[in-house]
């Protein structure tokens, strides 16, 4: 009767299978095996974390009889199934597959060729990927990166690149690539030629992740690939040095974009982010020790911002980048245009202030407009991680008790904000659905206070780091479980705390009924 | 049935063996065949002929329509996230726990009626009967006969090994 299904609803099914179901469907009967090939070859090296030879084993089994000559000619000898002359594979398995990842295709290849010189390796790859571009009608995602470990051994002069460099120009990469949606780059090798190449084939690119590298900085010359797509809608960057010329291409995807992420890119050349203003169905936009970026810019783009569908902003300025004297921040109309749909707020350094606070460097902060209009549209957050400064201590109270849904918070106490109040307050704010609570200060605050914090605190959390104060002593801890006892009613997740506190072996010990994991962690450092 | 909806207009239709089905318009529109007919058509007396369900599948998948008539209406470009979820409802559950043969015709109507949730649903629960079982056990299961050759058999067997349980 399953047979009787039609081919879309079989297919349907096996969709939802995993490798191993998958596998036994393809021995049931020629039906069901055509329709699970499909699905279990689309990326077989996705479903192991060591290395599975034995799928080389089948690709190389599909090899054309040129590629089979390169090899031999080169010395490869390549395992075979059967000596019979005659034998050809049940499925044309390479056109099945949908990804190209070029590190976990060297690193399987290596695997069954041990015993052969890399250069071999990378000839066998070369050959493998010829196969697939030939075979399969779309490729959606090419991952070309190597990490600099996996190429060691490799003669500095190598040409490792040279032929999957060549990736667009092998037979049938116009088909194959075309629909190509996601496309992950490093810039270990210059890479402009394939860049070149894949702007004038794919225009589908929904997804695009740079990373540099931190020794060998190539522009990539991205902006025309960027600007040659239809629906771009995620950009991801580690390290950008560039010229910043790609802003312009990046921005004009302004209807598409649903996520950017700058992590340690280097604003130096950015003029301006007001095309950044109007993308205005961004969802996430991060900004992960990002550095050189001017703060009138930034102003500039919180002013103009207009990103109504925002779920996840995160600004976490380099804690290197601190020459600026105004440090503090109006993000008040961006907050404001999110209407409600903000979930998660991140707006610190990134040492998380600690470590500035100890060198007396200023962490950027909220000023007091901002932390009020998290109280009046920012009713959904479900995480808030920000430094809070005395002038900001009482607003930012209203705005707890404003988001209702909050998860997890994090907050730096500056050291004029005064503690024997403070954390009672807070405990008083807190919204019962908090799972995690982080508090970091370099003061010390009464056990007392923290009793406050507790007690006042009707969320059952999870998890509660009490981070960089060291007055943190056996009664401190005795206060935390009383907490997980009576409030929490079971056991607490973890609790982590500064590893220069006081806390006897013995008290740990005891409290091991109520909280799961105590960890002690080190101060972040800078070195 | 919420007595806002119980005032709504119905329409009716029609199973192959000729059962006659007054359905509120927001049930019947869970199916997007029926509601690009009804929205087509607009109002009518006349009853909506379909002829590949019977009245027995038809009557078990209007049960579905009515318990999901206030669900959002799925959109296209969520197509990764339905499948991610293998999650299925209880009620949906115990919807389902039905002999092989109705499992399989609500999918057929399902899929004819263009109800992609409940499609979902009902392929998930197939899915569920696959999962962790050998070949042998597969075809006990849906009563399929091996149609491989012994050498065809072991040579996918061969070329497939690197997914097999080590």
């Amino acid at each position: 009767m399953l047979a009787t299904l039609p081919i879309e609803c079989l297919e349907e099914i096996i969709k939802n299978l995993d490798y191993k179901s998958l596998h036994s469907c393809i021995l049931v009967n020629c039906l069901l095996s055509a329709i699970a090939v499909r699905y279990l070859w689309k990326f077989p090296f996705g479903y192991f974390k060591e290395p599975n030879k034995l799928i080389i084993q089948t690709y190389l089994s599909c090899l054309p009889e040129s590629s089979k000559l390169i090899l031999h000619e080169n010395g490869i000898e390549i395992p075979l199934f059967t000596s019979s002359q005659s034998y050809k594979p049940t499925y044309n398995y390479p056109s099945f597959i949908r990804k190209i990842c070029i590190k976990s295709l060297f690193i399987t290849t290596e695997t069954l060729f041990e015993k052969y010189e890399r250069t071999s390796v990378l000839l066998i790859v070369r050959e493998l990927c010829k196969l697939f571009i030939a075979n399969s009608v779309k490729i959606e995602r090419l991952e070309l990166t190597f990490d600099h470990s996996s190429l060691k051994n490799i003669p500095k002069d190598y040409p490792v690149y040279d032929w999957y460099l060549l990736l667009p120009t092998f037979p049938g990469a116009k088909e194959s690539l075309s629909n190509l949606k996601e496309l992950i780059l490093d810039s270990n090798f210059d890479q402009r030629g394939i860049l070149f190449a894949l702007s004038e084939i794919c225009h589908k690119i929904e997804y695009l992740d740079i990373y540099y590298d931190e020794h060998t900085i190539n522009d990539l010359t991205i902006e025309n690939l960027v600007k040659n797509q239809r629906n771009f809608k995620i950009f991801s960057t580690f390290l950008y040095e560039g010229n910043w010329s790609i802003g312009p291409s990046l921005w004009q995807h302004n209807n598409s974009l649903k996520e950017i992420i700058f992590h340690r890119v280097n604003f130096n050349d950015c003029i301006s982010l007001l095309g950044l203003a109007k993308c205005i169905n961004l969802e996430r936009l991060i900004f992960r020790e990002s550095f050189n970026l001017q703060k009138e810019l930034f102003d500039e783009f919180l002013r103009e911002s207009n990103l109504p569908k925002l779920k996840e902003f995160s600004y976490e300025l380099s804690f290197l980048d601190f020459d600026i004297d105004d440090i503090t921040y109006d993000i008040s109309q961006l907050l404001k245009r999110t209407d409600h749909n903000l979930k998660r707020l991140t707006f610190n350094d990134s040492f998380r202030s600690v470590q500035s606070q100890l060198w007396e460097i200023s962490t950027p902060y909220m000023n007091i407009q901002s932390i009020e209009t998290i109280t009046l549209y920012c009713k959904n957050l479900v995480l808030i991680d920000a430094t809070i400064m005395k002038a900001t201590a009482t607003p930012f109270l209203a705005a707890l008790s404003s988001c209702k849904k909050l998860q997890e918070l994090n907050i730096y106490l500056n050291n004029d904000v005064e503690l024997e109040e403070y954390l009672p307050d807070i405990g008083k704010n807190l919204a019962k659905s908090l799972k995690v609570l982080e508090i970091s200060t370099l003061n010390d605050f009464s056990v007392e206070s923290l009793n406050g914090l507790l007690t006042n605190c009707k969320a059952r959390l999870s998890t509660l780091n009490l981070l960089y104060s060291r007055c943190f002593n056996d009664q401190y801890l005795e206060v935390v479980v009383k907490y997980a006892r009576e409030i929490v009613c079971s056991s607490l997740d973890e609790l982590k705390l500064f590893s220069k506190t006081k806390v006897s072996n013995d008290a740990l010990e005891k409290a091991k009924e109520y909280i799961k994991v105590v960890e002690l962690i080190e101060f972040c450092n800078l070195t | 049935m919420t007595s806002e909806s119980s005032e709504g207009k119905k329409v009716t239709l029609k199973s192959c063996d000729d059962v006659e089905f007054k359905v509120e318009i927001p049930v019947a529109s869970r199916s997007i065949l029926l509601k690009n007919m009804i929205e087509d058509v607009g109002e009518t007396d006349q009853s909506i002929p379909l002829p590949n369900v019977n009245e027995k599948v038809l009557k078990k998948v209007l049960e579905w329509c009515q318990h999901h008539v206030n669900d959002p209406q799925p959109t296209n470009d969520d197509d990764d996230s339905r499948r991610r979820n293998t999650e299925i409802d209880d009620w949906d559950q115990r919807f389902l726990n039905v002999e092989q043969d109705m499992l399989f015709e609500i999918i057929l109507a399902a899929n004819y009626l263009d109800i992609k949730p409940l499609l979902d649903i009902g392929c998930k629960t197939v899915a569920n009967m696959i999962k962790g079982k050998s070949p042998e056990e597969i075809r006990n299961t849906f009563n399929i006969v091996n149609d491989f050759t012994p050498e065809e058999e072991e040579q996918i067997r061969k070329e497939n090994e690197w997914a097999e349980d080590r």
